[in-house]
């Protein structure tokens, strides 16, 4: 059985109250004891800041993939007279995209929402079949039409309308005996199709045995002085306040100097005035009455453990939670023996007549004078206590939902549902409705109902699609795009994307049809569709790009699409003066701001070990608001040229340099010239070993980089240049194949690489390798290299390479063949299984 | 001390010959009532310095001597052909007989010596004195804050202040018949300054005040100088205090009433707010009315008329022109838009046919909405796109869905 639960009774200021908590502590009890049951919860994406933190209550309960967001248009609440259409509207969208579901049940938590927000739900508008369901909490304003409706004509038909959804409903399920009985009294409803699936308190409340430390911050905060007796709740007219106030005042002279009279929680300000208007009338002095304002749970936890006596003289509740969460910290409750509160309480005893207050005078005098009544109190509701909880009431909600459900609705052929949704909602679209607002709509019902069939893998290109700049991070994500694109299939659909600073994500169609070679897909770059379990992988590097649309990213993860980047280094952050005055913004401003849009996400893929921990660290230390868990994980880059579409092209007078090198000793750099890839320190190295007469000689493979201009300089001037020292600047992949060919080691002198592809492309062709020792290329390239020092003196790599030197001419070096080398595709499917594709 | 100190000291601190001698044009009056009654008197200066007294004495024709410790300053004097001795003025004034001098002044002379010393010096000049002379005693005024702290200390030789009731009770217990305490060398333009600073409160008080004390004398002779002796000079420390706290007094006065103005102004609001509500929902009855939706067509065809006469009939046309077609051009352009093959080769053709250019500008003109859009309240529909161009394709195809169902319930109802 497939149960869709709406969860709106958690996201609009429902969610502070009473029935937002119901409302997730019910439904988390429900998944956990749901069984052979699918549960699926539906949110409205008009409440965006309530998404992510519902996703994360549920994170371990439910696969993300089975919370749902949806959308109509905005501006629904009830309360402005221009908005009915949209309301209506609204409507039909929620129905339609539910129905979409294909539930078997559908159950909604709050039906009473909606004057002042965004929310929205109706029953038998759009679909007649499915059975609903819906959580009755009370109906007090039905039944006090006078308090609550008839001042405010606006709010009474919206209201009397949803009790009319009520009665459309094929369940109700109340949360009380009394609720149900109303129900059944006023909503002309069968018996059998209301179920009391009563309530439960949170784990929170329990009996606390606190410190004498504790005790005192708590009197002193509130101003306690005596032993107590203690109401919560709110101020209605039927909590019944002003006669509990005259009752007190009814106690004897040593009673009331001998306690305190204390009400926990908001209580509006003009409420206030009234109660203590009223004390004063019935002769209390202003230190008898205690008013604490707002106060947090656990410290209302505290106060119901440090009370002597708990009341509750409401005369018409609903449930009456308070009473039950004092019984829970092991406090005597006395409470009103009307509606649902006898049934809460369960014992005659504890019971007064609310509207009496001699009744309640006596009660209290009872419990404050005679001890062992109050422990009798306490006991009989302790072990009341413990006849409630979530999971008792989520299993008889469970079976009521398997006694509703119907063989009619099993799978079969129908109409599209868009395609009904659209003729519905052409009868209450206004003629003349905006050219936006049909955009708006047809956008918002795009999105509930997306069309695309398979799981997409969506890649964020967005740099490669407007140049290819060549630079390492380039030709990674060329092979990594590749092997990604060719991984569709009938189930999984890669789809290049792009993006740029002022539009949103389109399919990358144009450049993949270059890119690819066999592309028969559609020729226009369309804005993409999305769907709920999709994946999203930010594989190029594009600050601008990602800080332009850091919040579409959130949106994507509450639509429930996984989002997760590739971290390549962390090195202008790390090593911010390499990077000084090489680009116009500050280079570790940029990255961290993109790095904390990564840190946002569901994830970072980055390329090594080293970075992973790198990245680790940087998150520990900087405050990023998530609230879902952030995975970091690493994998390799593949090496194999041929298969990330390399460039040819030799010049003539490659023949004479590569023969000089290959007669020679000699020892080949490759990567752009730039501050940390460490090219003056092994100039200045090579520089003393020319001067001893050593006969080595240097290979610099790269483009000029940035703030290098002394170096390149000192380069193109060298006096060796030609004999001893080669730059081959901007050469192809084909002409570097073959200096590496003909090449004798290769030395990688990064201060920082986030993977040092050069070492795998060495261990292709069987370099040897001198490596700085930094942690990466120990990951990469383990025992199977010659280390320098890390230090920033030239003479320790003057020393490594005499060391190096003998130990290769009696082949005693150490051997490149071991190193793991990985071809693009195993890269990919590593990083694949991290998406969890 | 030594000389050289204090002479380099005066050279830095004294004021110059020219400023001084303008300050001690107050005393002309005095000094020329006294000349009238006693043409051929003689005035002694004790502590003559300069001699800037004497000289402006001697371009008034009157006789005068000075007496001085200073043998340089002195020098300064008989250059200049004053009649002076080097000496000390106690015993020079001791020396002088009964009756014999018509003034003795004491420019910035009394705060150097011992108070026993100056008792000796109030009483032989009373002795020296013709009846009806004056005693002049300027000294620095310690009612000045900065110099009752600061300035009087800045000479080494300067025993204590003397405050004016101390210095003006001397000649009084001696016997002279009256004294006058007159403050001197203030800013003038603070006395009537209105708006005084804490500053002027601290040194703008006169920094110098003179006791001038005269001896008994005949009722018509002492009548003479009854108008110096009521004139009202300088600048006592009260007016500046007093002046001070009432402009501290104004500005609190002025906040209470800015206060006031803004309570009043909020309460205004207040009530404009609760107009506004009250009108709103009025209005909103008055639209609810069936008084009101009877009379729609009726204000319609006057909204119309009122349209025809405000652009004339050829406009009136080309609405209603626009209004039937563009719907049809608009399904059209949907109809096109959601097939992309088929405006792939549409462009093509309109590019072929050199209509592109043309045609262009009136595609993007119809299909952008000229109606304001509505402020949106929740993040989330920010998010939803409003152009035809951002939509995806499933949204493309509802959107030309709607558009179709949307015209054929007004096809059917219209």
């Amino acid at each position: 059985m497939r149960i869709v639960i709406d969860m709106q009774g958690a996201q609009t200021e429902s969610r502070f109250r009473g029935i937002g908590r119901y409302t997730l502590s019910l439904t988390k009890a429900i998944v956990r004891n749901r069984g052979e049951h699918e549960i699926i919860l539906v949110l409205n994406g008009y409440f965006p800041n309530t998404i992510e933190s519902i996703r994360c209550e549920f994170n371990d309960l439910l696969p993300q993939e089975n919370i749902r967001t949806w959308y109509a248009l905005g501006l629904v609440h009830e309360c402005g007279p221009e908005n009915t259409w949209r309301s209506e509207a609204a409507e039909l969208i929620r129905e339609a995209f539910i129905a979409s579901l294909q539930p078997d049940v559908v159950h909604i938590t709050s039906m009473f929402e909606g004057f002042e927000d965004d929310a929205v739900s109706s029953i038998r508008v759009f679909d007649q079949k499915v059975p609903v369901s819906v959580s009755l909490y009370d109906l007090i304003p039905l039944l006090n039409p006078e308090h609550y409706l008839k001042p405010h004509p606006a709010f009474e038909q919206t209201y009397r309308r949803k009790v009319n959804y009520l009665r459309q409903s094929s369940l109700l399920l109340a949360i009380s005996g009394y609720a149900r009985q109303e129900g059944i009294d006023h909503l002309g409803r069968h018996t059998a199709s209301i179920v009391n699936i009563s309530t439960a308190v949170e784990e929170i409340f329990q009996p606390l045995i606190l410190s004498q430390l504790e005790k005192q911050a708590l009197w002193d905060e509130f101003g306690l002085t005596r032993p107590f007796v203690l109401y919560t709740g709110g101020a209605d007219e039927r909590k019944n306040l002003p006669r509990l106030i005259r009752a007190y005042a009814q106690l004897s002279p040593e009673l009331r100097e001998a306690h305190q009279l204390v009400f926990a929680g908001k209580i509006p300000e003009y409420s206030i005035r009234q109660l203590q208007q009223v004390a004063k009338s019935a002769g209390l002095c202003s230190g008898d009455l205690i008013f604490t304002g707002y106060i947090t749970d656990d410290k209302l936890v505290k106060l119901y453990n440090l009370c002597k006596v708990y009341l509750f003289p409401s005369w018409h509740e609903g449930f009456g939670l308070p009473a039950l969460e004092a019984m829970s910290c092991g406090a005597a409750v006395i409470g009103a023996n009307t509606s649902s509160l006898p049934e809460v309480i369960g014992n005659e005893d504890a019971l007064f007549d609310p509207f009496s207050e001699e009744a309640i005078a006596l009660k209290v005098t009872k419990v404050l004078t005679n001890e062992n009544f109050r422990q009798s109190l306490i006991e009989s509701g302790f072990n009341q206590a413990k006849q409630f909880s979530w999971d008792r009431s989520a299993k008889i909600a469970i079976s009521a939902f398997e006694n509703i459900i119907n063989d009619k609705n099993s799978p079969q052929d129908r109409l599209p549902v868009t395609h009904t949704l659209s003729n519905q909602l052409a009868k209450v679209i206004p003629a003349d409705i905006s050219e936006q607002n049909l955009v708006k709509l047809a956008f918002a019902i795009g999105l509930n109902h997306p069309q695309t069939g398979k799981k997409q893998l969506l890649i964020d290109v967005s740099q490669l699609v407007q140049t290819d700049a060549k630079t390492g991070v380039q030709r990674v994500v060329r092979g990594l795009l590749k092997e990604l694109l060719a991984c569709s299939n009938n189930r999984l659909q890669v789809e290049p994307v792009y993006a740029t600073t002022d539009e949103g994500y389109r399919y990358a169609r144009h450049f993949n049809s270059k890119f690819m070679d066999d592309y028969h897909g559609p020729l226009t770059d369309e804005p993409i569709e999305y769907q709920n379990g999709d994946v999203f992988l930010g594989l190029d590097l594009q600050h601008h790009v990602v800080t332009a649309q850091q919040d579409f990213y959130q949106q994507l993860r509450r639509d429930g699409v996984q989002v997760q980047f590739v971290v390549y280094d962390l090195l202008p952050i790390l090593m911010p003066q390499a990077f000084a005055g090489a680009f116009p913004e500050d280079a570790a401003e940029m990255h961290s701001r993109w790095l904390a849009i990564v840190a946002e996400s569901d994830g970072a893929l980055c390329i090594s070990k080293a970075v992973a921990d790198e990245v680790g660290t940087w998150v520990n230390e900087h405050e990023v608001e998530r609230l879902r868990p952030f995975n970091i994980s690493w994998f390799h880059l593949g090496a194999d040229v041929e298969n990330s579409g390399p460039t040819r092209g030799i010049p003539d007078s490659a023949d004479k340099v590569l023969k000089t090198i290959e007669e020679n000793a000699s020892f080949l750099m490759v990567g752009t010239i730039e501050p940390r890839k460490g090219h003056a320190q092994i100039l200045l190295a090579f520089e003393q070993l020319w001067s001893e007469g050593v006969d080595v000689t240097l290979v610099i493979v790269g483009q000029q980089g940035w703030v290098a201009e002394e170096l390149i300089d000192k380069l193109r001037h060298h006096p060796v240049l030609g004999k001893h020292l080669f730059w081959l600047e901007g050469i192809s992949d084909e002409y570097l194949e073959k200096v590496y060919a003909a090449s004798t080691c290769l030395i990688a002198a990064s201060e920082g690489e986030g993977f040092g592809l050069p070492l795998i492309e060495a261990a292709q062709h069987k370099l040897p390798i001198i490596a700085r020792d930094i942690p990466v290329f120990r990951e990469i390239a383990g025992e199977h290299a010659f280390y320098f020092d890390n230090s920033v003196s030239h003479i320790v790599l003057v020393k490594a390479i005499k060391n190096w030197l003998p130990a290769f001419q009696s082949n005693n070096h150490p051997k490149p063949g071991g190193i793991p080398l990985l071809t693009w595709e195993r890269s990919c499917s590593q990083l694949l299984t991290h998406l969890g594709v | 001390m030594s000389d050289g100190f204090y002479r380099a000291f005066e050279g830095k601190y004294r004021g110059s010959r020219e400023l001084i001698k303008e300050r001690i044009c107050a005393y002309l009056p005095f000094i020329l009532l006294l000349k009238e009654i006693y043409p051929n008197g003689l005035v002694l200066d004790s502590g003559c310095g300069r001699g800037e007294w004497l000289e402006l004495l001697k371009e008034n024709d009157i006789h005068a001597s000075g007496v001085d410790l200073d043998e340089e300053m002195l020098s300064a004097c008989i250059d200049a052909g004053f009649d002076v001795i080097n000496g000390d003025a106690i015993d020079t004034l001791k020396k002088q007989a009964d009756e014999s001098l018509i003034c003795v002044s004491a420019f910035h002379m009394v705060e150097h010596i011992p108070f026993d010393v100056l008792q000796v010096f109030v009483a032989e000049a009373l002795r020296a004195l013709k009846p009806g002379g004056l005693l002049i005693m300027e000294t620095p005024n310690p009612e000045n804050i900065k110099v009752a702290t600061e300035n009087f200390y800045l000479d080494a030789t300067h025993i204590r202040p003397i405050p004016s009731g101390l210095l003006s009770f001397l000649p009084e217990f001696h016997g002279f018949e009256r004294t006058k305490v007159l403050r001197l060398q203030e800013n003038k333009a603070l006395i009537t300054q209105e708006k005084i600073s804490l500053a002027d409160v601290i040194d703008g008080a006169s920094p110098d005040y003179a006791v001038i004390a005269q001896k008994k004398a005949g009722v018509d002779l002492l009548k003479k100088f009854d108008d110096v002796f009521s004139q009202e000079l300088g600048l006592p420390l009260t007016s500046l205090v007093n002046k001070f706290d009432s402009r501290l007094l104004k500005i609190e006065v002025k906040a209470g009433q800015a206060e006031a103005k803004a309570g009043q102004a909020e309460a205004k609001a207040g009530q404009a707010e609760a107009k506004a509500e009250q009108l709103h929902t009025e209005l909103q009855d008055v639209y609810a009315s069936r008084s009101w939706r009877i009379t729609a067509p009726l204000r319609w065809f006057i909204h119309q008329v009122k349209l025809l006469r405000q652009y004339g009939l050829f406009s009136r046309i080309k609405a209603l022109v626009k209004k039937i077609t563009c719907p049809f051009i608009r399904r059209a352009i949907a109809f096109i838009a959601s097939r992309p093959e088929l405006r792939f080769r549409l462009v093509r053709l309109v590019r072929r046919l050199g209509l592109y250019g043309f045609l262009k500008p009136t595609y993007l003109h119809i299909s952008r909405s000229d109606q304001p859009v509505p402020p949106s309240s929740t993040q989330a529909s920010e998010a939803i796109p409003d152009k035809l161009q951002s939509l995806p394709s499933t949204a493309l195809r509802i959107y030309a869905e709607l558009k179709t169902a949307v015209e054929q319930r007004e096809k059917e109802s219209g």
